[in-house]
């Protein structure tokens, strides 16, 4: 068990040859064997060293972060630091990936990436929707089964399940926004240009390529529905008959009187069996495809690393692009195997050669090594990781996942709101980072997380480190484990210690300073 | 004007001047380019936005005696071949300061993608967030600047305007839902004093300093850029630019009592105290059913706030170097439909221009008998992207890169408009 692991606190370990496949662990790991192989191939090519592997302190903040979507607490980083188990990494992991926050906090990135480019989301649909994607995520996540079942919803439904991204997005007779949403979110394909016009880059797909899918959901009638409660209910029918046409230029917007297109899938003619809606073929095509499982392992790569492995995780271009770097097509097949499992992607991922790589280092190559994954990047975290992190940080100790979710969803919609985040940006993942701009940083210096939640008082940590620990140094040290999950550095001793000391007037007042100074810092607001 | 407004107006004046000073206008930036020989480029732009695409034909571009027409008649004015509709008559009355488009042809018929290209002078493709016109004033007017600002470079009131791309949020709009209302968490819920704010600032500034060292990277910077913004925000008296208190219930009056008139008359103020970008959201202009109603009710309050807004920028010497735009998603159908609306129609529109030292009172271009097709003087919104940019001193034609590496020009080609500036 031995050969695989990674000593625990070692700093400058040169990059060594995977675990090859007749370790065991590499057996029962979680495949990340083909991917290190395609990892150091790619390093290879890039001709860059990779930097090295982030201590122990590093590694379980940023990937608890990732898996769980919040920091470790002071507890969690002492017990991790004190584990000597040769494999605590992997088995970190696995702790954080079975547990119920791993769900919450994919749920709200998946949230984001199948609702976020809606406009006006109606009452009731994304809650719904996110409370279904999180079951998903706490069963079997299996991406094939959540996409199947969200492309083939049927019927009268809840807001609870599967429909609402064809509700959404498709409502209205919208039906080139929810082809081109569809081929985005689930192909990685930007085919949406061709709507207009020939894709004005890409000569491959066609104005009629992109009507010729769009053929598939002509069929298609999704419906919002306003209850007398004020609820909503979806409802979305098949009908049996229904074609659909090419706009021609005198045509008004929305209207289509051209010739009849029959449904094709990126120019391939329809299979369409007999029992089957257009629908139910349109989705089968498009799981069976290659570029499904390119598209899901590229979303979340870069999710988790800030940039995609090659071209834009959402315009792959075409399958077999021979732009497609290995690395992603070793992913792929991986997540193939793995009965596109989104746990072992995630896990996979984290787990991986270039998760566990340090962010520091800003010498000249640096930049070269964060473009092929060598070093890790500094990261935005998104504004649920950002509250619950400020919860876990500032909150009391027998806060409940299910408490303080509730909160996140509460403050969540407080933020948005108030304009302080908005969904679906172009640049769809930092539509949801947070202390990017100047009315989200007055959020956090004046808002009632950081304010309230800096002070030393019964009810939150920085109370009770105050009251639990009696030496400046141990306090220190518990302030910062608790916000940066870490123990003070000498300067800081000095810094903060020293302002401590100095201070005049209440010492608590000067404790809640240096708590609201470090929950405002980058390295609290950043994954890295 | 009354004797205490008048002093208001000059305090306030006083204070823009210093305000001004202290942040360079466009008209010093670098790479800027002039207009025209002899005229320099505005300091500040007045974006009035129609949310939903205002009917042309029932405001600037009426069609009396056309089927298509609608009820409305059309008054006068004193531009020679100039009459708009009967419920602007403000509007009317001011042609004189207004330059009149009617021939703006655009290609989005979708209200998302029709905003981008108004924001943006880019229809949407996929990969690229291009910044809005906005957020490009704000960063070029930071870039120039000694040292950061207290008052944001983009403001959107009543409206989330639009992002600034790949230029990076710290460039996107400070939004402001509602005009009047305190900014959020600018008063530090009175719980921290001045001095304790400062001596938290500057512990925090510590933490940023050692962790740059440790693995510096771009995100914190922005990140430390927008703080220090906030921070100087939270510690500025320029910040009661926001307060519509400081006017008089006559000023208000004469903006009038709605969102949108509040929106004007803050739009004005921070203009005055040196705010380089506003734009000013007016919703309710998608007007598929009921049109003539709704459209009736509409211009009577953008007349009243506009002409209002014109009237006091003159007045406080500001209009020449302040650029006002009025402009929207698209224009409507000449077809009224069935339910008594008109529909989305992007192929003509007209669009409205004042200030800026632009030669005003003239009518620019034409749509047929029923405002369905231009037919004389064609403006593609590329055109009138190229027009703003250039009145604010922008150069068009500077590339940026995304983080992707592509290069992407402030716009994308296009021509000024000819006869602005004589």
């Amino acid at each position: 068990m031995a050969i695989a692991c990674r000593p625990a606190d070692e700093a400058a370990t040169p990059p060594h040859a995977n675990p090859g496949p007749t370790s065991p662990n590499a057996a029962t790991a979680i495949g990340s064997g083909p991917i290190d192989s395609a990892l150091a191939e790619h390093w290879r090519r890039a001709g860059v060293v990779p930097a090295a592997t982030a201590d122990d302190h590093q590694y379980l903040r940023r990937v608890t972060l990732d898996v769980a979507g919040r920091i470790p607490t002071a507890a969690e980083v002492e017990d991790f630091i004190a584990d000597r188990q040769p494999d605590k990494r992997a088995a970190l992991v696995k702790r954080l990936a079975s547990g119920d926050e791993f769900a919450a906090h994919w749920a709200d990135i998946y949230s984001e990436l199948l609702l976020g480019g809606a406009t006006q989301l109606p009452k009731g649909i994304e809650s719904g929707t996110r409370r279904w994607l999180q079951g998903e995520l706490a069963g079997d996540a299996s991406w094939r089964a959540m996409t199947e079942q969200m492309l083939t919803a049927a019927g009268p439904v809840q807001p609870d399940g599967p429909a609402g991204f064809v509700a959404v997005h498709g409502r209205k007779g919208r039906v080139e926004a929810l082809t081109g949403t569809t081929a985005r979110v689930f192909l990685g394909l930007s085919i949406q240009c061709a709507q207009c016009h020939d894709h004005p880059l890409d000569d491959r797909y066609t104005q009629r390529d992109f009507y010729g899918l769009a053929a598939y959901y002509a069929r298609t009638r999704p419906r919002i529905k306003k209850d007398p409660g004020g609820g909503r209910s979806l409802s979305i029918v098949d009908k049996r008959r229904g074609q659909m046409r090419m706009p021609t230029d005198r045509d008004a917007p929305g209207m289509r009187s051209g010739a009849v297109v029959e449904p094709s899938f990126l120019g391939e003619p329809a299979s369409i069996g007999t029992d089957q809606t257009r629908r139910q073929a349109l989705t089968e095509a498009i799981v069976d495809s290659p570029l499904f499982a390119k598209a899901a392992v590229s979303r979340v790569w870069t999710q988790l690393f800030g940039r995609s492995i090659g071209p834009r995780w959402d315009d792959l271009g075409a399958a077999d692009d021979p732009g497609h770097p290995a690395l992603l097509d070793a992913l792929a097949n991986g997540f193939v195997q793995a009965d596109y499992d989104l746990r072992w992607l995630v896990s996979t991922v984290v787990l991986s050669d270039a998760y566990t790589r340090t962010s520091a280092g800003s010498d000249a190559d640096a930049t070269a090594r964060r473009a092929a994954f060598a070093q890790f990047p500094v990261r935005p975290m998104t504004t649920q990781q950002m509250i619950r992190s400020l919860l876990v940080a500032t909150g009391r100790k027998d806060d409940t996942v299910t408490l303080r979710e509730r909160t996140v969803a509460r403050m969540t919609q407080q933020a948005r709101k108030a304009h302080l985040i908005e969904h679906g940006d172009d640049e769809m993942l930092s539509a949801d980072a947070f202390a990017g701009n100047v009315p989200q940083a007055l959020f956090l210096l004046g808002g009632p997380l950081t304010v309230r939640g800096a002070e030393s008082t019964r009810a939150t940590t920085l109370g009770a480190i105050v009251a639990e620990y009696d030496t400046l140094d141990a306090r220190l040290d518990a302030v910062l484990l608790t916000t940066v999950g870490r123990p003070a550095t000498d300067a800081e001793r000095t810094r903060l210690g020293g302002y401590v000391t100095d201070a005049t007037g209440d010492p608590d007042q000067a404790w809640a300073d240096v708590m609201h100074a470090l929950l405002l810092s980058s390295e609290f607001l950043s994954v890295h | 004007m009354s004797p205490v407004s008048r002093r208001q107006s000059l305090r306030l004046s006083l204070g823009a001047l210093a305000a001004a000073l202290a942040r360079p206008a466009l008209a010093a930036a670098p790479t800027t380019v002039v207009s025209a020989p002899g005229h320099r480029p505005a300091r500040a732009c007045i974006v009035l936005y129609m949310h939903g695409g205002a009917s042309h034909i029932d405001t600037f571009d009426p069609k009396p005696g056309r089927q298509t027409g609608g009820p409305f008649a059309s008054i006068g004015t004193d531009v020679p071949g100039l009459s708009i509709s009967e419920h602007l008559p403000g509007l009317a009355e001011r042609a004189g300061q207004l330059a009149v488009i009617r021939s703006l042809s655009g290609t989005e018929g979708n209200h998302d993608r029709a905003r981008y290209l108004m924001h943006t002078g880019y229809s949407p493709a996929g990969s690229t967030a291009h910044p809005s016109v906005g957020a490009l004033v704000g960063a070029h007017v930071a870039e120039v600047a000694p040292e950061p600002a207290a008052l944001p470079g983009y403001v959107a009131i009543g409206g989330s305007g639009h992002t600034a791309g790949f230029l990076g949020a710290r460039h996107g709009p400070f939004v402001v839902p509602k005009a009047g209302q305190p900014i959020r968490y600018l008063k530090d819920a009175d719980r921290v004093s001045a001095a304790r704010r400062r001596a938290r600032a500057e512990l925090w500034r510590g933490q940023q300093a050692a962790f740059a060292q440790r693995g510096a990277a771009p995100q914190i910077t922005g990140h430390t850029d927008v703080m220090e913004q906030a921070l100087a925000m939270m510690d500025s008296s320029q910040m009661d630019a926001f307060d519509l208190q400081h006017e008089n219930r006559a000023t208000r009056d004469r903006y009038g009592d709605t969102e949108f008139g509040r929106g004007c008359l803050l739009a004005r103020r921070l203009v005055e105290s040196g705010v380089p970008f506003v734009e000013v959201g007016m919703k309710g202009w998608d007007t598929h059913t009921d049109n003539f109603e709704r459209v009736q009710r509409l211009s009577g309050d953008l007349d009243r706030a506009m002409s209002t807004l014109l009237d006091e920028l003159a007045d406080r010497g500001l209009l020449e170097d302040t650029l006002v735009v009025w402009a929207g998603d698209f224009g409507r159908s000449p077809r009224i439909n069935a339910r008594g609306g008109r529909d989305h129609h992007p192929r003509a529109s007209s669009v409205v221009l004042a200030g800026g030292g632009l030669t005003t009172g003239q009518l620019v271009g034409a749509t047929d008998d029923d405002g369905r097709e231009v037919v004389d003087r064609k403006v593609s919104v590329v055109d009138l992207m190229r027009t703003v940019a250039t009145a604010l001193g922008l150069d068009p034609n500077r590339a940026r890169m995304t983080p992707e590496g592509r290069p992407i020009t402030t716009v994308d080609g296009g021509r000024v408009i000819e006869g602005l500036w004589s």
